[in-house]
This record gives structure tokens, sequence and C-alpha cells, in this order.
């Protein structure tokens, strides 16, 4: 198969009105479960799963991929607006993003958020297309020691989350990556930490954690105060789409992000999270203003949103074409088309290539809806400040919860995420970081487990481990962006020191 | 931010590190044998924990003298200026939060979720008893005709068991 053949065919599918009817309807589904806090990408198409049964199969494959072009979209949202990030993902623009909306620049946050999503999914689709046959090959050759490589990468970015005090940022992700490894060992599959609580042997819910440790505890820490917002951020309910010199800077970033976030994407075990952290990292060492970045950075949002669209497509290289699926959302895709009669692996698109061609026309045909309708739909959503904040934040809460008993049905997951909101509330207030605790929740876990079983499978030896030539390759580019962080790190706190020093004089 | 509470959240770390260390001790180690092994995570973790803790307190202790009274600049989230803050209704609202979840399966949701509205919003301010029951009402029967009705969410009725059953709402 060429290159231009995937791209041609699933162009060709956008000419089926039943296309369409799928994709608007996934698309749309996807932005309002983006926008709902406790929502991700699995649990969408979870929700949705039983409906794709009853479809074609190309239609399915484009509806379910329509919903996570809209998710995508749609979780910068109330992570701008609320500070509630709709997934993991989402933490880093809840970082930037809602800095900028406390300041009155709702519209520079979310033009960019919107620019930065819909650029990064049209490329990197291209990208897809162009990349699919030799990424193919070298997402095949990925193991667990090539993915332990890749969360180092991961635990680069724990450290620029580490906020002002580094000793307190390594205390929260060490809390993170505790709580996240509790339940069964990944080698002898024996219970840790359990307390000998039934519910907790096979481990406490991820997605409760996070959302309980992100988005409860930011929601806790609100209830502190009544106020409206229309009283602090009256201008964001006039916001318009920023002007292009506005969200130029944030350009290179976005490239950044697409180019990071399709690359990742494709690697087995890592997907949006790793994908969004990383081109986060990546922008701040290549910005000429790093110390802006978890401060109100365009520059962050941009490579975060870019990066998390381009996964998208990223995550379906592995997934159709070697039938391994590198995420949650990928695992319920796959599920999809099993239960359609298609085998998984890496025969399945070369039996079957329309099911190539209906992943392309799925994410060019939804994001062509958004590059349409998105803007309108963000601008509606502004109009959220104008709502009762009080009522807001208690409406966030039930949702919340209610979002968090759907993945399993499990009240428990609900007392869990109670406790993580709780516990990220005093982190919240006293200079702890509850994004570092969060990411650590999901690091953790997939870097022991990648370090031990790449071990078991490498005899045991270190050496063997680490001489793979993309471990090593992986882990001398981590160690090298790491020194490179340092010294930007020590170059952005002698500028804010001078800084500093310099206002210090004019106050004399 | 007032240091002594800082003390005390970071005292709290400490103790927690040391405990996750006292605990992973006892971990089995399984027939598997890998030079990690599975408690080594734990004890790395409980150390920064304890560690870290120390040297926060000790840190605060060594500053104790070196500026007046125990308040000093926060280093978290801060509160938006010009408005009141409130611990007590932060807290109040955790603890409605853990009523509604306590009650979610014997009350059921369509009970217990407009209980919840009612209580947050009050905590929250709210006085109009009216506007307060409208969205309590109105936001828990929406939520749960998505949920259960079209995404097919099993979300307990508890006394509405049987009449939903009957009705055919339901097929638990």
């Amino acid at each position: 198969m060429d290159f231009l053949t995937p791209l041609l065919g699933g162009m060709a599918l956008l000419g089926d009105p039943l296309v369409w009817v799928a994709v608007l309807a996934g698309t749309l589904f996807g932005v309002v479960a983006g926008a709902m806090p406790g929502i991700g990408t699995t649990l969408a198409y979870g929700l949705v799963l039983p409906f794709t049964f009853v479809m074609p199969p190309i239609i399915g494959v484009a509806f379910l991929l329509s919903i996570s072009v809209g998710v995508g979209y749609g979780n910068s949202i109330p992570a701008i607006l609320m500070g509630i990030p709709g997934n993991p993902a989402a933490i880093l623009t809840v970082i930037d993003g809602h800095k900028l909306h406390k300041e009155g620049k709702s519209g520079l946050a979310l033009g960019v958020s919107f620019v930065a999503a819909l650029s990064g999914q049209l490329v990197s689709i291209l990208l897809f297309v162009l990349l699919v046959v030799p990424l193919m090959a070298v997402a095949y050759h990925f193991s667990f020691p090539e993915i332990f490589g890749l969360y180092c990468f991961g635990f680069i970015a724990l450290i620029s989350l580490a906020a002002d005090n580094l000793v307190k940022g390594i205390m929260s992700a060490a809390l993170g990556i505790s709580v996240g490894l509790i339940g069964l060992d990944p080698i002898n599959m024996v219970t840790r930490l359990d307390m000998g609580v039934r519910e907790i042997r096979s481990g406490l819910d991820d997605v409760a954690l996070v959302i309980g440790i992100l988005a409860l505890s930011e929601l806790f820490r609100s209830a502190r105060q009544v106020f409206q917002w229309q009283d602090k951020s009256g201008e964001a309910s006039g916001s318009k789409f920023p002007k292009w010199a506005e969200w130029k800077p944030a350009v290179p970033s976005m490239v950044t992000g697409t180019v990071v976030g399709t690359f990742v994407g494709a690697i087995p075990g890592a997907g949006s999270t790793p994908a969004a952290m990383i081109s986060y990292q990546t922008a701040q060492m290549l910005s000429k203003e790093p110390e802006k970045f978890g401060k109100g950075s365009i520059e962050g949002i941009g490579a975060n949103e870019a990066a998390q669209n381009a996964s998208n497509s990223g995550e379906l290289i592995p997934t159709l074409g070697l039938g391994i699926p590198v995420s949650g959302s990928m695992v319920l895709l796959l599920a999809a088309l099993s239960v359609q009669g298609f085998v998984p692996g890496p025969l399945m698109v070369k039996n079957s290539p329309e099911l190539l061609f209906a992943a392309i026309a799925g994410l060019l045909a939804s994001t062509i809806f958004l590059l349409l309708t998105g803007w309108g739909m963000a601008s509606l959503m502004l109009k959220a400040v104008r709502l009762n904040r009080q009522v807001v934040i208690v409406l966030a809460i039930a949702m919340t919860l209610v979002g968090i008993y759907s993945t399993n049905t499990k009240v428990f997951d609900v007392f869990v995420a109670i406790g993580a909101g709780g516990v990220g509330y005093f982190m919240l207030r006293y200079g702890y970081s509850p994004a570092a605790a969060a990411l650590g929740v999901f690091i953790g876990k997939e870097f022991e487990r990648s370090l031990r079983i790449g071990l078991n499978m490498n005899e045991n030896s270190f050496v063997t481990f680490l001489s793979r030539p993309i471990t090593a390759t992986i882990l001398l580019v981590a160690f090298g962006v790491l020194i490179w962080g340092v010294i930007k790190r020590v170059q952005m706190n002698r500028r804010i020191a001078a800084r500093a020093a310099e206002n210090d004089n004019l106050v004399v | 931010m007032d240091r002594r509470i800082d003390v005390a959240v970071a005292a709290c770390f400490s103790v927690l590190g040391v405990l996750m260390i006292l605990a992973a001790s006892g971990i089995k180690t399984g027939m598997m044998r890998d030079p990690i092994g599975p408690r080594a995570a734990f004890y790395v973790c409980g150390g920064i924990l304890a560690l870290g803790g120390l040297f926060v307190i000790i840190g605060h202790l060594r500053r104790w003298s070196s500026q007046s009274g125990h308040i000093v600049p926060s280093e978290g989230g801060d509160d938006e200026a010009g408005f009141p803050a409130s611990a007590l209704r932060a807290w109040a609202l955790i603890v409605a939060v853990l009523g509604l979840a306590a009650l979610w399966n014997p009350l059921g949701f369509l009970i217990a979720m407009p209980m919840f509205l009612v209580a947050a919003l009050w905590i929250m301010g709210g006085r109009n008893a009216w506007s307060t029951i409208m969205i309590a009402l109105l936001f828990t029967g929406i939520v749960y005709l998505i949920f259960a009705q079209v995404l097919g969410v099993r979300i307990p009725v508890g006394p509405f068991t049987p009449l939903f059953r009957s009705l055919g709402w339901i097929n638990l």
C-alpha cells in the first residue's frame, strides 16, 4: 500500500452521507462528553459501544474516532473555564488555561486551544498517512524496556510540575506514585498495601484517584468562598477569537505538539497523557519564555492541545496496523471490531483496508465539522461563567461523582475520589502539587511495570535491559532533556532574580 | 499561610512515609524473583515522603525565629482576593459529599442526589428554597434520564426499584 491510498480512500468515504451523520453525532457527543468532568474518551467509548454493534464497521469506526476528536477538543473547555480536566491529558491545559481565564483572558486561552486542537488533529492525519507504514515497523519493535524509557520522559515532566517548592513537588509525585501502585504486583500478582480491604486488592481506580486529586480538590477549595464570577472575570463574557498576533507565539509549540503527539501516540502503552507531557516539556525547553509555563502560557496550551489531538491519529497506527491497543479507548475500538468479526492483528488492515479508510474519514470529517462549529461551541460555553458560581460548583461536584460512578458503577470509587479530593484540598492549600501527584498515579504504575517485566524479559540483567538500542537511545535523549531542563531552570531562576533586583532598584 | 499548619501537614506526610515503609516490609515477595522486587517502589516513595517531610519541618524550624509571627507567604493556591474564605464551608461540603456517597445505594440516586444538592446549595449560601429545590429535582431527573435510560448506566434507585422494574424501566 502506498502513502496516498489511505488518504484517497478516506476522502472517498466522505461522499457517504451516513458517514457524515455518524461523524456529526459522534463529534457532538464527544464535545459534550469531553466537557463533562470525569468523562474521557474511554468512558465515552464505553457508553456508546453497544450502539456501534448495530452499525456497519466503517460507520462504527468513523463514529468512534469522531468521538475521540470531540473529546479532545471538548475537555479543554472545562479545563480552561473551570479548572477541571476532563481527563488526565488535560491536566496541563488546566494549569495554563485556567490561569489565563482567571486573568480575564478566556478568549485567548480558548482560541489557542481551538486552533491547536484542530491544526494538531488535521496535520497529524497527514502525518499518520505519510508515516503509517514506517512507524508501524518501529512500533512493532517496542517492548517493555522501550516503554520504560518513554516513561522516564514522564518523570522529567513531573519535575517540571514541581511548582515553586521542588521538595514538596517531589513528595507530591511520590505520594501519587505509591497510591497508584497499591494493588496487584505486576510480576507475582501478590497484593500490595491493600490493608485487608477487599475492594482495593486489585488497586484503586486511576480515574477516581486522578479526578479526585485534581477536580474535586479544586472544587472543594473553590467552595471556601462565595462570590459571582462576573465580579472577577467580567471580560470573559465578551471574549472574541484572538487576533493572529496574539496567538502567533504559540504556533511553534503547536507544531512541536503535533509531531510529538503523533509519534508518542503511536507507541504502545503511551497514549495522549505522555504525549501531552512530553510535548509540553519539549515546548518549554524550546521556548523563549520558559518561565511562563505553568503560569498562563499560551505556548503550553498550544503544545498540550495539539499533542492530545495528534495522539488520536498516532494511537491508530499500532491499533489498526498491528492489533496492539495503545490505550483504554483503543481497546474498546478493537473490541467493537472483534464483535463485528474482525481479527485484531498485523493482517487486519491488510485484509480489510476499508477500516483504515474509515478511520481517516472519521478523523477528517470531525475535524472539518469542529472547524466550522467549534468556536461557536466554545463561545457558548463561555456563557457558563455567567451562571451562578455556587450552583455551578455544586452541580460540577455532583456531575463529577456521577461520572466516576459510571466508569465502574462502584460506589467505592466515589469514596476513593472524595478521599483523594480531601487530600488534594490540603495539597492545594499548603503548596504541594496535585498535578504532580495525579501524573504520578499514572506514570508510576507503568514505569514500575515496564521496568520489572522488561528486566524479567532480559534475564534480570540491567546491562541487557539498558543496552537495547532503542531503550538506550530514548534514555540518552531523556537524560539530555533533563540536563537541558536543569540548565534552563537555572537560567530562568537567574532571570527572575535579576528582574526582582531591578524592581528593587526602581523602588529604591 | 499559617506556618504551624504547614509543619503539621509536612509531619503527616513524614509519618505516612514511615508507615508506608513499615507496611511495605510486610509485602510477600512471591515465587518469581526480580532485581527490583515488589517492595522497592514503596521503600523509595516512603523514604521520599519521610525525609521530604522532615526537610520541610526542619526548614521551617530554622526560619522560625527569623520572621515574626507564624504566618509566611503561601506556597499553595491562593483564595480569590477580596472575598472572605471559610474552611468550615469547604469541610461542610466534603461531609455532604460523603453523605451522598453513603446514601447512594441505600436511598438510591433519585432520593440521595436531590438531598445532597439541597444541602450543598444551602451550605454554599443558597437561601431561595423554591429555586434550590427546582435545581435539585431538574438536575437529578435529567442526569438520571441521560445516564440510566439513554446510556444504560446501572444507577441504583433504592425504594423505587420494584416500581421501576414493574414499569420495565430497569432490569436489575
